[in-house]
């Protein structure tokens, strides 16, 4: 058998120019919130940004621009159209089922993300973000085999989110894959451990890596408006520039 | 429309595997349709025709072989086709509209999220056949 959706993959993604992975083997540390900034501050510097959201049980980014979840997604000539929000293109799961649940074993899983990849009109971006979702199943493993790019990390600055995103790097490391930063994520507004963190990463990332994103009060208001968060932008600025 | 990009799909498929093999003329290529996919098989095999032209491959044979989806709940072990169950879960997607534009016709993969096992509820189950679009084999004649 021959697998058409492998072929129609890297021409969907020929006029992407650069695709930056949002992950950390964690859950609930701010992926997706740091990926719509991340979108966000792209888009306030002119660049064309789409956003692939394939965190299938838990996709969360159009809900987080205030897109309408009940709108489902129409076929064009050739696949789907992603949706516009706030200037930003995003493509997710959620235009397909709403707000049902989806209860998907692993090889669904994969199928299902090669037919977001395989079929997902872009046209040309600056910028292609890819939210994941936590842990390094089926959704890392088919996106790292078909596309190529490179990774945000992003941990809470506590000791258990360090150890599994440590394992999320060691992973990355082992596909020589090229990883942009390691984000701290502060949503706890705690003093922020260097120990904790240097610790954790030493074998696998030199400290100069790491950029602390401060706490951000009402940044679910922020985003849901569309409006890049001032206190982001230079953390931000760092890791488009890295 | 979907058809469309199932037709693009295999045509670039078969482009490229005519490069790779280094073929002068793709003579055949045998599709399988799995009805979980609701395809259209004759606007397929028209698009199909089009499409080969556009991309230069000129004539290719186009052979289509019907698969019924099958499945086998996780839960309980019950099993059970598509054509026992999909004029009920058509209503359901489609409601008055036939042959609906619908998720399970894009990404027939979605159809856990859609229907359950008509036994027990479950949501988990297996899709052991029919599921998808399928490139089964392709036929031509090298350059060399």
């Amino acid at each position: 058998m021959i697998e058409f959706k492998d072929y129609m993959i890297s021409d969907r993604l020929g006029n992407v120019c650069k695709v930056l992975i949002v992950g950390s083997g964690k859950g609930g540390v701010g992926k997706s919130t740091l990926t719509v900034i991340l979108g966000l501050r792209l888009r306030d510097i002119g660049m064309k940004v789409g956003i692939l959201d394939i965190d299938l049980h838990g996709a969360s980014i159009p809900f987080i621009l205030g897109w309408n979840t009940n709108t489902t997604v129409k076929a064009v000539r050739g696949g789907f159209k992603p949706v516009e929000v706030h200037g930003i293109k995003i493509m997710s799961l959620r235009m397909f089922v709403g707000d049902r649940p989806t209860p998907l074993r692993g090889e669904r899983k994969s199928e299902v993300l090669k037919y977001m990849l395989s079929l997902t009109i872009w046209d040309s971006l600056d910028y292609l973000l890819v939210d994941l979702p936590p842990g390094m199943s089926d959704e890392l493993l088919t996106l790292v085999k078909y596309v190529k790019g490179e990774h945000v990390v992003i941990t809470l600055p506590t000791k258990t989110s360090v150890d599994v995103t440590t394992r999320y790097v060691k992973f990355l490391k082992s596909l020589n894959s090229n990883i942009l930063a390691v984000i701290v994520n502060n949503l706890m507004n705690v003093a922020i451990s260097d120990e904790v963190l240097i610790k954790g990463f030493q074998e696998d990332m030199p400290t100069s890596n790491y950029l602390v994103i401060p706490y951000i009060h009402d940044v679910e208001e922020y985003l849901l408006k569309g409006v890049t968060p001032k206190k982001a932008v230079d953390v931000i600025d760092k890791i488009i520039r890295a | 429309m979907h058809e469309y990009s199932i037709a693009e799909g295999i045509v670039l498929t078969i482009k490229k595997l005519r490069e790779v093999n280094n073929l002068n003329v793709v003579s055949e290529a045998v599709l399988s349709i799995g009805s979980l996919a609701q395809i259209d098989k004759d606007v397929l095999l028209e698009l199909l025709k089009i499409l080969s032209t556009e991309y230069g491959l000129g004539h290719v044979n186009f052979l289509v072989e019907d698969e019924e989806s099958m499945f086998k709940c996780n839960y309980c072990g019950f099993s059970w086709s598509w054509s026992q169950v999909k004029d009920r879960i058509m209503r359901e997607l489609c409601e008055d509209v036939k042959d609906c534009d619908n998720p399970v016709h894009f990404i027939p993969d979605l159809i856990n999220v859609f229907m359950g096992c008509p036994k027990c509820g479950s949501q988990d189950f297996k899709i052991l056949s029919g599921y998808d679009v399928k490139l089964i084999s392709v036929k031509g004649v090298r350059n060399d």
